[in-house]
């Protein structure tokens, strides 16, 4: 009994060896472990052994099944890697691929929120403030008084005389400084709206207002904010130029104009051929800001800055039409 | 404010290139935006005289000339009549390009050979005079080139001016700052003529009534002038600055304006009734026909200059018609004043008349300056008009305008700067800006204003000055000293950012709308605008279509989605992330709310080669909305079949969050989608951002341990009920071993009877404490199918 057991499987894993197809596999699968097989076959003949010998036996003969279905998995999968394989040879694996539906962030969410992460880094939080305004926030309280010719800067939409849709994000510094005591370290992101419209104007477009007051911060300081600012957000090669200028909420007033994007100073039709592109507002807190929202002009310092997103983009992604921005068309915004 | 490069030599010895000075300004603050060539590159275009005039032997309305232009005697034929022998005339020699790219050269005209030509001021683009040769002044000296004889080839320096900065309208202002850039002090001036007229107290009078809004009136009275055209070089200073030429007294007003900064007025003196000028605040419905024939309605806020009967000028904005200079004039009065600014500003606006002078008092002018530019004036007039002046000058100035004094402590300099500047350096650039100043202390400066720098109230304007001389550029570069605060994040703009990332994933793009719409579109949609409040509207918008300001998402989202169609793109799935807005009560602002809108057209998959795309459907915006809840963790929301308003159509539903209403969603209805001119389904969806952020403590629910077992079941029930119904029923028995109820399967048709639906369901059973067992579950499956037999009269289907 135990030869033949023994003899089968030798007989088994020899056959299987010299087989070659997948059927004959088939068959000699039935022809071994096949319900009327040869192993099944043995197996019946154990019920007439004597009943000591029955365990042992038994043992043997379910070993020698395993091992031949072992071998028989091994041959089996060998053939099937085989034919997988054929298969996969004859697939055209040039097709496209399906396509999944990609959105993108709009290029102003892209730099506003690249702006966060700059400032962030700066020790900047993030502060709002309504898009619809009270004359006071917008103007009064920065020092811009009704019958100035600083008025003349920003072309207002109105809903009544003392409501306004705010000209800039600055009226949220007044917002932040009269609800905090100083420090403050904020910044302001948002919509503004002007009543402007043309290739380089649209009349809403976006700001983001930086504000810092402390007992102790210096011009100095603002150089080196925006510097990092606009190293981060360009190109750390980027030059940048403040030049003196007139906001009614600063003094010293400063614009600062950066090393032009594309012909990196030596002058081309982007930046009139004057080498620089003008970027952003600053400046050191007025003192009359400061008692606007009475804070003592005498113990706080301050610094601001206000840019323009929709500009920053423009430069960035070289965009030559502000209108771009607004229309929404996916073959513009799925180049984000 | 345009300053000629070559012109203000005459009043600074500059040797700085037109570029460099340009360079310079700028970085002192004023900025330069363009630097202009005045005229053409004429080239060999030269002051000829002619020598003689000879009749042309083949031609009787030519004749052929001898000129001498200074290195030899040229020939040249020429058809104008209107000249002489001696004259001097600008010759165009062979080689010279004249304006309109006309090339000169040598050429025989009916025989005659002709050196060039003898040129018209249009010939040279100076003016519309093309009836004759332009004949150029007896004293021109032959030889010279014709474009810097004429001043053609100047430089203009474009500026533009910051409001703080009047004191830079003028030459005289932007020489004053070269001066403090470059340390060369201004020539000085001196206006002489002489004073032939009677005394002119004996025929004017000027009485101040309203010294608030005039502190300073002064006038001089020149008689006998004649009215006629300017010299060329008045012309052409004139046009340096961009002003047009009128007639010689008008053009002297003009051009000591922009010379001093100080604006004049000229009044026909036999036209002042009473002799006498009266400053007061107009009477209510006072009429004044100003210079352009526009009557003007005047208030009591309204300045005037009037004379013993009625006002004859808007003061410091534009004169009156009644008194105007015409070229009968023979006398003339000269107004030099100081005027409020505020005032004049209000005045300007009210009229919408914003002139050189108006522009000029709002800003602030010099009250110190008023009898020099009178002087300035006078003296032109006489020299280009001739007449003669009244003995004198009455000056009403009532009150001395007093000069600012500020006090500077030499510490904050540093202070606020963030560098280092001496002493020495800070007085050396103040009083280079006409400051005085005075040591008080160790650390401590007085410093006296001059009356021009109305922007210089305090020390940190005097701060500024030291800035911008020192140069914005010698300030080092810092980064302020940390005082460690923890950087607060604002949870609107993470939540926010978070949508827009969910968003980006789910395959939408991000729209920008402008945050005002059209009013049409409510009104001709005025069923689908269910906001009760009032709208708020734009009191001047730049456009009707953008008048009001929204209150939802959806018109912006619907425009994008015509507007891309019209462009061929399909599959247009956008989302916005934008506030709305919204009257209120009991706020003094209106209520800005942020919200989220969804909007989708096409195909729910990208078409591929594995099939037919499918078409959207109400699910589709659905299944956004589930995961959207997904993605933010939100379990306790529910979809509600409902009418909404922006959807008018059947297929809509409203959005609850918590059970609040929190937006709606649906399939956009067809009045909707034509009115945008689209012609495709269209699904939306609108949240408040707000509903969303509900702060749901997030904790793990820990994994099952133990397998789950699915049984699926088919069943037949009536259309009638819906799949929510069956759903809650089944939830509301709330089974400890039912982990999900998901549906597989939908099918109305022919396999069942009319009237019926047939639902696929599949239920998963696992249970947190051990394997379950057929037997368990048996029992629980058992359950629901009793319910849905028992309460939806449910049939099994095999
Ligand atoms: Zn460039």
């Amino acid at each position: 009994m135990l030869e033949k057991l023994k003899n089968l499987e030798t007989a088994a894993a020899e056959e299987i060896f010299k087989i070659t197809d997948l059927a004959s596999l088939e068959q000699m699968r039935i022809k071994y472990l096949g319900r009327k097989g040869l192993l099944s076959q043995i197996l019946k003949t154990i019920s007439s052994l004597p009943k000591e010998e029955k365990p042992k036996i038994g043992k043997v003969a379910n070993d020698c099944k395993v091992k031949i279905e072992r071998l028989w998995k091994e041959r089996f999968d060998q053939f099937k890697e085989t034919l997988d394989q054929e298969k996969d040879k004859t697939l055209d694996l040039t097709l496209p691929g399906f396509p999944i539906f990609v959105g993108h962030k709009h290029p102003i969410t892209q730099v506003l929120e690249e702006t966060y992460q700059i400032f962030a880094g700066l020790g900047f939080e993030i502060a709002d403030g309504p898009e619809i305004e009270e004359d006071f926030f917008n103007f009064e309280a920065l020092n811009i008084p009704k019958d100035h010719p600083a008025r003349d800067m920003h072309d207002t939409f109105y809903i009544t005389e003392e409501i306004l849709l705010r000209t800039h994000t600055s009226p949220v510094q007044i917002r932040t400084m009269k609800s905090h005591p100083p420090p403050i370290r904020i910044i302001a992101p948002g919509k503004v709206y002007r009543r402007d419209a043309d290739i380089t104007h649209t009349p809403m477009f976006h700001q983001v207002e930086g504000l810092l007051v402390d007992t102790e911060t210096s011009f100095s300081d603002l150089k080196g904010i925006l510097t990092v600012f606009v190293h981060q957000m360009f190109d750390p090669e980027t030059k940048l130029r403040f030049r003196p200028s007139f906001f009614p909420f600063t003094e010293p007033s400063a614009e600062v104009d950066i090393s032009c994007v594309l012909c990196h100073g030596t002058g081309c039709r982007l930046c009139s051929d004057t080498g620089w592109i003008e970027i952003l507002g600053a400046g050191m807190v007025h003192p009359k800001v400061f008692e606007s929202v009475e804070y003592d002009p005498q113990k706080n310092i301050g610094l601001a800055f206000g840019m323009g997103i929709e500009r920053i983009a423009l430069l960035k992604y070289g965009i030559g039409d502000i209108r771009l921005f607004f229309e929404n068309d996916l073959r513009f915004l799925s180049q984000f | 404010m345009r300053i000629s490069y070559k012109f203000l030599q005459e009043y600074i010895d500059c040797s700085l290139s037109p570029q460099a000075l340009a360079e310079k300004l700028i970085m002192a603050g004023l900025e330069v935006n363009a630097i202009e060539k005045t005229g053409p590159d004429l080239d060999n275009c030269l002051v000829g005289q002619i020598l003689e005039i000879n009749p042309h032997p083949n031609a009787d309305r030519l004749t052929v000339c001898k000129v001498d232009v200074g290195t030899e005697i040229v020939t040249i034929v020429c058809g104008a009549n209107n000249m002489k022998a001696k004259d001097k005339v600008p010759v165009a020699l062979v080689g010279c390009r004249l304006p309109g790219d006309f090339l000169i050269k040598k050429s025989k005209i009916r025989g005659e050979t002709s050196q060039g030509m003898m040129c018209s001021e249009k010939e040279l683009n100076l003016s519309e005079e093309a009836s004759g040769l332009m004949i150029l002044p007896a004293d021109a000296p032959i030889g010279n080139a014709i474009t810097s004889y004429l001043g053609l080839d100047d430089i203009i320096l474009d500026l533009e001016l910051t409001p703080n900065r009047g004191d830079c309208f003028s030459v005289r202002g932007i020489i004053r700052e070269i001066s403090a850039l470059t340390g060369e002090k201004p020539k000085e001036v001196h206006y002489d003529f002489s004073e032939e007229g009677e005394k002119i107290k004996d025929i004017l009078s000027i009485q101040i009534d309203s010294p608030d809004l005039c502190p300073r009136y002064a006038a001089k009275v020149i008689s006998g002038v004649s009215i006629g055209p300017s010299p060329l070089w008045l012309v052409q200073r004139l046009r340096s600055f961009g002003l047009r030429s009128v007639n010689n007294v008008v053009d002297v007003t003009n051009f000591v304006m922009m010379e001093w900064g100080q604006p004049l007025h000229a009044f026909d003196y036999d036209l002042i009734q009473g002799k006498k000028i009266i400053v007061r605040r107009a009477e209510e419905k006072e009429k004044l026909i100003t210079l352009d024939d526009l009557e003007r309605i005047l208030t009591s806020e309204n300045l005037v200059i009037a004379d013993s009967q009625r006002p004859i000028a808007l003061a410091g904005v534009m004169g009156g018609a009644n008194t105007e200079v015409s070229e009968n004039t023979g006398n003339i009065l000269l107004e030099s004043a100081f005027f409020d600014p505020s005032s004049i500003r209000r005045t300007a606006n009210i009229f919408g008349l914003h002139s050189e002078a108006s522009h000029r008092f709002e800003r602030g002018i010099d009250p110190e300056g008023t009898i020099q530019s009178l002087n300035r004036a006078a003296q032109l007039i006489l020299q280009l008009a001739g007449g003669k002046a009244a003995q004198g000058i009455i000056d009403v100035y009532p009150t001395t305008i007093p000069h600012r004094l500020i006090s500077l402590e030499i510490v904050k300099v540093k202070k606020v700067l963030g560098v280092d500047v001496t002493e020495e350096k800070i007085i050396n650039i103040l009083q280079g800006l006409n400051f005085i100043v005075q040591k008080i202390d160790e650390n401590k400066i007085q410093v006296q204003v001059p009356l021009f720098r109305w922007d210089v109230e305090r020390d940190v304007d005097l701060i500024e000055e030291i800035a911008r001389i020192y140069g914005y550029h010698n300030i080092p570069v810092n980064l302020p000293r940390n005082s460690l605060s923890p950087n607060k994040k604002t949870k609107l703009r993470d939540f926010e950012t978070k949508i827009k990332i969910v968003f980006s994933g789910f395959g939408f793009s991000e729209a920008i709308n402008y945050s005002f719409i059209s009013e049409k579109v409510l009104d001709d949609l005025a069923d689908l605008d269910g906001a009760p409040l009032e709208r708020i509207r734009l009191k001047n918008p730049l456009t009707e279509d953008q008048n009001i300001m929204r209150t939802s998402l959806m018109p912006g989202l619907c425009k994008n989605i015509a507007y891309n169609l019209n462009r061929q793109v399909a599959n247009i799935h956008l989302f916005e992330v934008g506030r709305c807005f919204f009257s209120s009560q009991t706020t003094n602002l209106p209520v800005e709310k942020m919200k989220l809108g969804v909007i989708m057209q096409g195909s729910s998959a990208p078409q591929s080669w594995r099939g037919k795309a499918v078409p959207l459907s109400i699910f589709d915006i659905k299944g956004v909305v589930d995961a959207l809840m997904e993605t933010l963790c939100i379990t306790d929301y529910a979809i509600l079949p409902n009418k909404t308003k922006w959807l008018g159509s059947h297929q809509s539903c409203t959005i609850t969050v918590k059970g609040r209403l929190a937006g709606f969603l649906g399939k956009v209805g067809k009045k909707i989608i034509k009115y945008f001119d689209i012609n495709q389904d269209i699904y939306a969806l609108e949240l408040d951002v707000d509903a969303l952020k509900i702060s749901e403590n997030k904790h793990v629910s820990p994994l099952p341990k133990y397998p789950s077992v699915v049984r699926d079941l088919a069943i037949i029930i009536s259309e009638d009920f819906s799949y929510q119904e069956l759903e809650k029923s089944i939830r509301e028995m709330d089974l400890k071993i039912l982990r999900k109820v998901f549906l597989f399967d939908v099918y109305k048709g022919e396999q069942i009877a009319s009237g019926k639906k047939s639902f696929g369901l599949s239920f998963t059973y696992q249970s947190l404490k051990k394997t379950l067992t057929d037997k368990e579950v048996n029992n629980v499956h058992g359950k629901i199918i009793e319910l849905l037999k028992k309460k939806f009269q449910a049939s099994l289907r095999e």
